[in-house]
Formats: C-alpha cells, sequence, structure tokens
C-alpha cells in the first residue's frame, strides 16, 4: 500500500482573503485544522492582506503570524521600489530573507504591473542575485485566460538564476508551455490548475519531476483537486514526492540567505 | 458544514484515505457522466484516446465512463458519433457510447440520433456553445423525442436559461436531464435558479465537471440540492479525473454522500434504457 505523501502546499494564503465565505479558514488555527484535513504538512504561505490590502501591511503580518510554526513557510508580496512602497529592491530581497521568508510573489493584474522589462528589471535582478524564487501569481480563474508569456520568456531567458514558478498554470497553454520548458531550466509549474490529463506525469518524465512543484491555492481555492492531481499520477512513488514537496524544498534551501 | 465520517471503507480505508494515497477506490461503483475522447484543434491534450483513459480510469477505480468525442461536439457529428461507438466496443462495458446531434444539420438530426440507438449508445449529449445553437431551439427536438422515449441520460453544456430547462424537464419526463458543469458549486446557491429547478423536477440532475473549483462551495451545493442530485463528470481529456475527482473524494461529506455522487444515482440512470 503506498504512503500518504509529505505534502509541501507550495500556494497557501493565511489571513483574510477576498470574498471569502464563512468556511473560509481566515487565521492560523483555521488553516492548520484545514491543512490536517487535507494531509498537508507544511505549506509556503503568503499573507491575504499583502496581496488584498497591501505587501507593506501583509508582509509584516506573515511574519508575525507564522513565528514559532515551523509548518509554515512566509513568502513576501514584492513590487518595483519606484513609488516608495517598498524598499528598494535590493534593500527588499535582504529583508525579506532577513525576516525568514524564503520566496516573493508577483501579484501582476493586483498590482497593476504591466510587467515590461522596464518596470521590474531591478527587482528581478535583484530576486536572481539570491536565488529567491518567484511565484507568478496573475489572479487567473480560468484557463481560457490570457497568460503573459513575453514576459515569462524574457525573465527566465535574462535571469537564469531566478527560479520563476508558475501559480495556477492552465491545462490550456501546452503549445507554449512545453517550448519554455524545454529552453528555460529555471521555469517551474505549480499543479493546482495543472488538469491536462495525465499532464503532471507526462512533464515530470520529460523534464523532470523537480520542476513541479504541488500547490493547492487554498483558502481560495479546493485542495481536493489538487492532491488527487498528484496522489492518482501516474508516476513513480519517487517523482510523486519530489513533486509532493522534495522540489519546493529544493529551491528554498537553494536561496543565498 | 458536514461532518466527515469514517464508516464506509474501501477494504480497511475510507474513500478519504485511499484518495491521498493515490490508492484505487474500490468500495463505490463509479461512473463519469461526461467525458470526451480524440484529438481536438483547440490545445494539446495529452494522451485522448481510449486505451488511455481506461488507463487512468483503472488506477482510479472508476467503473465507467460515458464518452462523447470531441470530434462529435465539433466539425463532424457523423465521425465523432463513430469514433464514441468504437471506442465502446474496444472496451465494452467500461466506456459507454452518447450520441451527440448537431443542430445545424438539422435535416439529419433525427437519422443520426436513431442510427446511434439502434449502435447502442447509453444516452445524448448536447454542446451548445460550440455548436451556436439554443437548447430550445426545433433541430433538437428530434433528440429530446429519442431521449424520452428510450428512457435516456441526456447532458448538455448550456439550456438556455432556468426556465427553459424547467419546460423542457416537464415536456419529456422519461428523459433524464444533466445540466453540464452546474454541479462543481456556485456562490450563494441559495440565489441560483438552475438550482431550485434541480430540487423541483425529479428528472434534472448537476454536473461536477468544471475546472474552476472554489474552496467550499462543492459542499455547499451537495448541503443545498443535497447528493442525489448530483452526477460525477469530469471531462477528460479537456480536464484530468485524477484531478477532477478529487472534489467529491476530499469534500467534508459522508462517504454514503461521496457514493451516491460517484455513480449511484448516474447507475440508476443508465439501467432505465428502453
Amino acid at each position: 500500500m503506498r504512503e500518504i505523501p509529505h505534502l509541501f502546499d507550495a500556494n497557501a494564503f493565511l489571513g483574510p482573503i477576498f470574498l471569502r465565505h464563512d468556511d473560509t479558514p481566515d487565521d492560523v488555527p483555521r488553516l492548520l485544522r484545514l491543512m490536517d484535513e487535507n494531509a498537508i504538512r507544511r505549506a509556503l504561505v503568503t499573507h491575504g492582506l499583502a496581496k488584498w490590502q497591501h505587501p507593506a501591511v501583509g508582509n509584516r503580518l506573515v511574519i508575525e503570524e507564522t513565528k514559532g510554526i515551523d509548518r509554515l513557510v512566509p513568502c513576501w508580496v514584492v513590487m518595483p521600489s519606484i513609488t516608495g512602497e517598498l524598499p528598494p529592491e535590493r534593500e527588499l530581497v535582504a529583508e525579506l530573507l532577513e525576516s525568514g521568508a524564503r520566496a516573493a510573489r508577483l501579484c501582476t493584474g493586483m498590482n497593476r504591473l504591466t510587467l515590461e522589462p522596464f518596470e521590474v528589471d531591478a527587482l528581478l535582478e535583484a530576486l536572481a542575485e539570491r536565488r529567491v524564487p518567484l511565484f507568478l501569481d496573475t489572479n487567473n480563474r480560468h484557463w481560457s485566460e490570457e497568460r503573459p508569456w513575453r514576459f515569462i520568456e524574457w525573465a527566465v531567458r535574462t535571469y537564469p538564476t531566478l527560479p520563476l514558478v508558475l501559480l495556477r498554470e492552465p491545462p490550456a497553454n501546452f503549445r507554449t508551455l512545453f517550448t519554455l520548458m524545454e529552453r528555460h531550466a529555471n521555469l517551474y509549474i505549480e499543479t493546482s490548475y495543472f488538469q491536462g490529463h495525465d499532464a503532471i506525469a507526462h512533464v515530470a518524465g520529460r523534464w523532470g519531476a523537480e520542476r513541479l512543484l504541488f500547490g493547492t491555492g487554498v483558502p481560495e481555492w479546493d485542495p481536493g483537486m489538487a492532491i488527487t492531481g498528484l496522489t492518482y499520477a501516474s508516476f513513480s512513488v519517487d517523482e510523486r514526492d519530489m513533486v509532493a514537496g522534495g522540489s519546493l524544498q529544493r529551491l528554498l534551501d537553494n536561496c543565498i540567505v | 458544514m458536514a461532518q466527515v465520517t469514517s464508516e464506509a471503507d474501501s477494504g480497511t480505508m475510507t474513500i478519504r484515505e485511499a484518495a491521498l494515497r493515490g490508492e484505487p477506490i474500490a468500495d463505490a461503483f463509479i461512473v463519469n457522466n461526461h467525458s470526451h475522447l480524440g484529438l481536438y484543434y483547440g490545445f494539446a491534450q495529452p494522451a485522448p484516446d481510449a486505451d488511455s483513459l481506461v488507463r487512468t480510469m483503472d488506477r482510479i477505480g472508476i467503473d465507467q465512463t460515458c464518452v462523447f468525442s470531441s470530434l462529435a461536439i465539433t466539425a463532424d457529428m457523423r465521425r465523432g458519433n463513430d469514433l464514441s461507438l468504437a471506442a465502446a466496443r474496444r472496451h465494452p462495458g467500461r466506456l459507454l457510447a452518447y450520441a451527440v446531434p448537431d443542430p445545424n444539420l438539422a435535416g439529419q438530426v433525427r437519422d443520426e440520433m436513431q442510427r446511434c440507438i439502434d449502435a447502442g449508445v447509453r444516452g445524448i449529449k448536447f454542446h451548445t456553445g460550440l455548436h451556436e445553437y439554443p437548447f430550445a431551439g426545433p433541430a433538437y427536438v428530434p433528440a429530446f423525442e429519442l431521449a424520452d422515449t428510450h428512457r435516456l441520460p441526456l447532458i448538455s453544456h448550456g439550456v438556455d436559461s432556468p426556465d427553459v430547462l424547467q419546460r423542457t424537464a416537464r415536456s419529456y419526463p422519461n428523459a433524464h436531464f444533466i445540466v453540464a458543469h452546474a454541479g462543481a458549486g456556485r456562490k450563494h446557491p441559495e440565489m441560483d435558479r438552475t438550482y431550485d429547478v434541480a430540487l423541483e423536477e425529479p428528472n434534472v440532475y448537476l454536473d461536477t465537471a468544471g475546472s474552476v473549483a472554489q474552496f467550499g462551495l462543492f459542499t455547499q451545493l451537495v448541503e443545498h440540492v443535497g447528493a442525489g442530485r448530483i452526477l460525477y463528470g469530469d471531462d477528460f481529456p479537456w480536464m484530468c479525473p485524477t484531478h477532477q475527482i478529487g472534489r467529491i473524494l476530499l469534500a467534508p461529506i459522508t462517504d454514503d454522500e461521496k457514493k451516491q455522487i460517484l455513480g449511484g444515482t448516474m447507475r440508476r440512470l443508465l439501467s432505465t434504457r428502453q
């Protein structure tokens, strides 16, 4: 009988999220209870208010609220510094690492970023210097929505030491996505919405299981589909365990602290 | 929210435990009521063939899948229906062919549906969106009549409106109407008239296939309409059964409710064919 994998969720929110309902966990105890119910051992967490209010608020809260809780690893939301809302890019990344966070999230649509190189090059350069993985959050809901492919291609080509993780990557873009997976080893896929038929095993077999990160999107999205998408994928237990959490741990360990 | 139970088991495991381990669900008869087959122009779909589908079904423990080829819902009704029938012949008892009418070929619909029924199809599928034709349009009438006469499931992507759905369900009371993609859960189900129709009409059901799964909404739907109105579907190969079934297997509902949704109800609907 197969063991339950050690799930390390690469895509979770802590605290209030916008448009939640009564059953939505919105604090640490409720999030941990939801994780227990779904056998999720650890999670990389962004604070809901970092996305739905402002990074300056949420990044501070995620550090405070995860203090002493080994199961929760903080992730910051980052933005360009030109407006003075956040510190200059290199200072921001240094503070992120000093705080204990080990990853960054770029909320492109929510923060009205164009993703033009002139806008985000300093930020990506600072993250790449410290090998802090960048999680791209376009706030997409449905597979038919456009993805910012020109930015993605430019980012992974220009900053080869920057791990770029596509959150909630949909199943409809394989003709484009696979081209970039073939060419850029620093491009990664979070699996919560990666629902093409047996696509997780297909990608693992072709480019390695370490290019896939298990994630759920809780508590905005239902974790059940993401979990069985992993547990019933047609790959080996070793590959499954790498996707379940090994690949995320590798990226976090690779930060230059 | 409903309590999670550990009463029902698959072997020595609950459905939840089997799902977390990736073991086939052994203690429930699972019928996927919504699946396509074959190549599609719109995006790359890995391994979309019948043999690959059955291998995936075996890994999960899915007993039967209702299939209607992607070709049938797009460019070629007759060739597409033949693909579905061929898949069912290749995997008897596992894949159940449905017939798809193309209402743009209105003059051919009745003969094509009758041909498919004579060949053994187990249900009928409409795709009002891709075929750009209203559910209430006259070209679909022969398909409604045959579904009623033969007591078949009829799943439709698009039903115009809840009122049209209700009128149609009452006009053809022996057909089993399944609203594609409506059973995944929506916000504020008490405000959604489609769910009222499912509660009011004994021959209206909701299909779970859908890529989007907002947290908690499926459970709220089960509480609102009851597990007996909801049918498991996964939309293979547009989506993967491995993902789609997780909405049910890991939901905080009872195993008895899961079994109804996974196949208990659909098995009964498939058994009424005359």
